[in-house]
C-alpha cells in the first residue's frame, strides 16, 4: 500500500532522527569509555540528558504537527466566517433542540435580531405563530426517526422580524451530523422586493378601470395577432415553395379573426357606457323574461328556481344589461355544475352591508333590491374569490371560457350604481348577489312595449341571420342590404341569442337555419318566440321541412320555410313576403 | 433538431406557432398551463421551453421560477402580450425569474426563428 506523503515525511523523520541520536550515543560510549568512572550524580545526569536527547524531537514532532493542524483549521474556519458574513442571504445554525447557534450579519439585517440576542434562542423566534406548531412537530419527526423530508428543500414562507413584521422569505433547508450531534442549517433569502414586482404586475391585471380592461384585451388580441401573423408567413411561405397552402392555416387564420370579432363584441358589451340607457324597470319581469330565454341555453339537468319576495322590485336600471348580467351568472352556476342541479334565483330586497358601502359611503342600505343568483357547485376558494372580477382570469379550461363574464357582470352592475357581492366555500356553491337602486316612488316601469327601441332601420326593418355556413350568411347579408335591410348576422345558435339580446327591441325577422352546432334553430326560436312573440322567422335547411332534424324537434309546419339550396331571387322573394317591401328598395334589384 | 416545449392556454397559438417550429425540423411538445407543462418536462425534459406568462392555475412566472429551480439550466423564453409598458414590465420580471430571453407577442416567424437560433445555436 502506497504511503501518504505525510507519513514518508514523518517515518523519515523518525529514521533520521534516530540515526543520529544512535550515532551520538555510540559517540558518548566511546567518550566515556576514556574517562575515569563517573560519580552517581554525573551519571544521573548523563541518564536525563541521553533521555532528553532520544524523546525530545518525537515531542517536538507532535508539538509542530498538531499547530499546524491548528493552523489550518483556523484558517478553514476563517474562510467559512468570511464567506458567511459577506454573504447577502442569512446562515443560520441550529442544534438539535432548534437553538440558534450560528448568526451571520445577513440574518441580522433581514430579521433585525444581532447575534448577542439571538445565540441560543429558538429558530421560533424568526416564524411567524401559525408555523410554531408545524415546526416543532417537524423536528420532533427528525428527532425520532433521524429522517429530514425537508433537508434539500427550498421553501417559500413568511418570517417574522424583531419588530413583529412579517416578510416573505425563500429559505434552503439542511442537515448534517457534527460528530454525535445533528445540526441544522437554514439559508434564507428575504424576496419582498421580489414579491412586491409579482404583486405590482398582478395588481395591473386588476379591474380598477376600462384602462386596465385594455391590458387583457391587448394579451388576448396580440395573441390572435400573432396566429394570424404566423398562420400568414406558413401560407406565403408554401406559395413561395410553389406548393398550395395548406388548409390548415388558411383555416385558423379566419378562427383567429372571428374570435377577435367575437372579442371586440365582448368588449363593447363592457364598455358600452353611454348605451345604457337606465330608467325604472321591474326586476321580477326582467329576471323572468331573461330565465326563459335561457332556458333552452340550459341542459335538461339543470333545473331553475326563482323566487320573488315582495311586490315592489322596481329598480333603476337598464333591461338588456340586466337580462346580460343574468345571463352571465347563470352561464357560470351552470358550468360549476356540470352534472346537473338547482340555480335559484332570487329576487327581493336586502340590506347593503357596511363593507359593500365602504366606510364614507353615503347610500342608504334599504334603498336597494338585490338579485341572487346560487349553485351548488364546488365553490372556490379565497384565492380565486379575490380574483373573479379581473379581466381574463377564468378556471374554466382554455378554450372554454374568455374569462370576461365576471368583468362584464362588475362592470354593468357598477355602471348602474349597483353593487356586487360573491360568498363562496369550497364544497358549499356560490351565491352572487347584485344590488340595484330601488326606483323613487312614484316612477313607473316602462311597459315592455314602451321601451325605447333603439335605432331601428327606417326602411324595411332590422334581420337576424342565423346561419353557420360562413359564405351562405355573406351571400344572405348582401342580398338583404342591397334590399334595404338592416342586417345582423350570427353563426350559430348561441351567438344568435347573444346578438338578440343586445338588440332585442330592434329585430323584425330572424332567418333560422334549422340544423347548427351548439343550438339548434328550433330551440332559438323558442327562446326568442318566449320574449317577443311578435317576431318574425324564416327558416332555411338543406333538409325539407317534413323530414331531417328538423320534424324531429317540433318545427310548426306553419311557419316560413326555405329549403336549401336556394337562389337570390327565392331568397329576396321571400323575406320581403313576410316583411313587405322595402321602402327604399333598390330598382335594380 | 431540437425537442422544443411551448406553453400556452390559447389553443390556436399552440398550434400555429407548433406547425411554424415543426417546419424548421423541431420536435413540438405542448401544454396548456404551467402545471401541465413542470409535468411533462420532468417526464421528458426539452431543449427549449416557450412559454407564455398569463396562464390559468400555474401562470408563466410561477412556472419559470419552478422550473428553473429543478432543472438548473432549462433554457425558457418568456412570451407574453398585454399593454406595451405592462407586457414590457412583465417579460423583464421573467427574465429575472430566470428565462433566457423574451418574445413579445405578436411576433412574426421570422422574430420566432431568430430567437429559437439565438438560445439554441446550431439548432438550424
Amino acid at each position: 500500500m502506497p504511503l501518504s506523503r505525510e507519513a514518508r515525511h514523518a517515518a523519515f523523520f523518525v529514521i533520521a532522527v534516530l540515526g543520529v541520536v544512535f550515532v551520538a550515543e555510540v559517540l558518548v560510549m566511546l567518550l566515556l569509555d576514556r574517562l575515569p568512572p563517573l560519580t552517581p550524580l554525573a551519571e544521573a545526569i548523563l541518564d536525563a540528558t541521553v533521555l532528553l536527547v532520544f524523546v525530545a524531537p518525537f515531542v517536538t514532532y507532535v508539538i509542530v504537527r498538531r499547530s499546524h493542524a491548528e493552523r489550518h483549521e483556523r484558517q478553514l474556519e476563517e474562510r467559512f466566517r468570511a464567506v458567511a458574513t459577506s454573504a447577502t442571504d442569512a446562515i443560520i445554525v441550529a442544534d438539535s433542540d432548534g437553538r440558534i447557534i450560528m448568526w451571520n450579519p445577513a440574518a441580522q439585517k433581514i430579521f433585525q435580531y444581532g447575534a448577542r440576542e439571538v445565540l441560543g434562542k429558538p429558530l421560533t423566534v424568526l416564524m411567524p405563530e401559525r408555523y410554531r406548531a408545524a415546526h416543532e412537530s417537524a423536528m420532533a419527526r427528525v428527532d425520532a426517526t433521524g429522517e429530514s423530508p425537508l433537508s434539500g428543500q427550498t421553501l417559500e414562507l413568511e418570517g417574522r422580524r424583531k419588530d413583529g413584521s412579517e416578510f416573505p422569505l425563500e429559505v434552503s433547508l439542511g442537515t448534517w451530523m457534527d460528530g454525535e450531534r445533528r445540526l441544522f442549517s437554514g439559508i434564507v433569502r428575504d424576496v419582498t422586493e421580489r414579491r412586491s414586482l409579482e404583486l405590482q404586475l398582478r395588481r395591473s391585471q386588476k379591474l380598477e378601470a376600462v384602462g386596465q380592461l385594455t391590458g387583457g384585451i391587448a394579451h388576448e388580441l396580440n395573441n390572435l395577432l400573432t396566429v394570424i401573423l404566423a398562420s400568414s408567413d406558413l401560407v406565403a411561405a408554401s406559395i413561395a415553395n410553389g406548393g398550395p397552402p395548406a388548409v390548415g392555416d388558411l383555416e385558423e387564420l379566419r378562427a383567429a379573426a372571428k374570435r377577435s370579432a367575437g372579442l371586440i363584441r365582448k368588449l363593447m358589451a363592457f364598455s358600452r357606457q353611454e348605451r345604457l340607457s337606465v330608467g325604472a324597470i321591474d326586476l321580477s319581469r326582467v329576471v323572468r323574461e331573461t330565465v326563459r330565454m335561457l332556458r333552452p341555453l340550459l341542459p335538461q339537468s339543470i333545473t331553475i328556481q326563482i323566487d320573488i319576495t315582495g311586490d315592489d322590485t322596481v329598480v333603476r336600471g337598464d333591461q338588456q344589461a340586466v337580462a346580460q348580467i343574468l345571463t352571465n351568472l347563470v352561464t357560470n352556476a351552470r358550468d360549476a355544475m356540470p352534472h346537473g342541479g338547482p340555480v335559484r334565483i332570487t329576487v327581493g330586497h336586502k340590506t347593503l352591508s357596511q363593507k359593500l358601502r365602504g366606510s364614507d359611503g353615503t347610500e342608504d342600505p334599504e334603498g336597494y333590491v338585490a338579485l341572487t343568483v346560487s349553485d351548488d357547485g364546488p365553490g372556490m376558494e379565497e384565492a380565486t374569490l379575490e380574483r373573479v372580477f379581473e379581466p381574463f382570469f377564468t378556471t374554466k379550461t382554455a378554450g372554454s371560457g374568455t374569462g370576461l363574464g365576471m368583468a362584464v357582470v362588475y362592470g354593468l352592475v357598477r355602471q348602474q350604481d349597483g353593487f356586487i357581492e360573491l360568498e363562496s366555500e369550497l364544497g358549499k356553491g356560490t351565491v352572487v348577489t347584485v344590488f340595484l337602486p330601488r326606483a323613487e316612488a312614484g316612477e313607473a316601469p316602462l311597459a315592455p312595449e314602451q321601451a325605447p327601441a333603439a335605432a331601428r332601420a327606417q326602411d324595411g326593418g332590422t334581420v337576424l341571420v342565423v346561419e353557420d355556413e360562413a359564405q351562405l350568411l355573406s351571400v344572405a347579408r348582401r342580398i338583404l342590404e342591397r334590399s334595404g335591410y338592416r342586417v345582423l348576422t350570427a353563426a350559430d345558435g348561441r351567438e344568435a341569442i347573444e346578438v338578440f339580446n343586445a338588440h332585442r327591441d330592434e329585430i323584425d325577422l330572424v332567418v333560422l337555419d334549422v340544423v347548427m352546432p351548439h343550438l339548434d334553430g328550433v330551440s332559438v326560436y323558442h327562446a326568442i318566440r318566449a320574449v317577443r312573440p311578435e317576431v318574425r322567422y324564416l327558416f332555411t335547411s338543406g333538409y325539407t321541412e317534413r323530414d331531417g332534424p328538423a320534424a324531429g324537434v317540433g318545427l310548426d309546419p306553419e311557419l316560413p320555410f326555405l329549403r336549401k339550396p336556394w337562389t337570390v331571387e327565392e331568397f329576396a322573394a321571400k323575406v320581403e313576403e313576410i316583411l313587405g317591401p322595402s321602402h327604399s328598395r333598390s330598382k335594380t334589384s | 433538431m431540437a425537442r422544443i416545449l411551448i406553453v400556452d392556454d390559447d389553443p390556436a397559438l399552440l398550434s400555429s406557432v407548433s406547425r411554424a417550429l415543426e417546419l424548421k425540423g423541431h420536435e413540438v411538445a405542448q401544454a396548456s398551463d404551467g402545471r401541465r407543462a413542470l409535468e411533462q418536462f420532468r417526464a421528458q425534459p426539452a431543449d427549449l421551453v416557450l412559454t407564455d406568462i398569463y396562464m390559468p392555475d400555474v401562470d408563466g412566472l410561477e412556472f419559470t421560477r419552478a422550473l428553473g429551480r429543478e432543472f438548473v439550466g432549462a433554457k425558457i423564453v418568456a412570451m407574453s402580450g398585454g399593454v406595451l409598458q405592462d407586457r414590457d414590465q412583465a417579460l423583464e420580471i421573467a427574465r429575472h425569474m430566470g428565462a433566457v430571453a423574451t418574445l413579445p407577442k405578436p411576433f412574426a416567424l421570422e422574430q420566432l426563428y431568430e430567437v429559437v437560433s439565438t438560445v439554441l445555436p446550431g439548432s438550424g
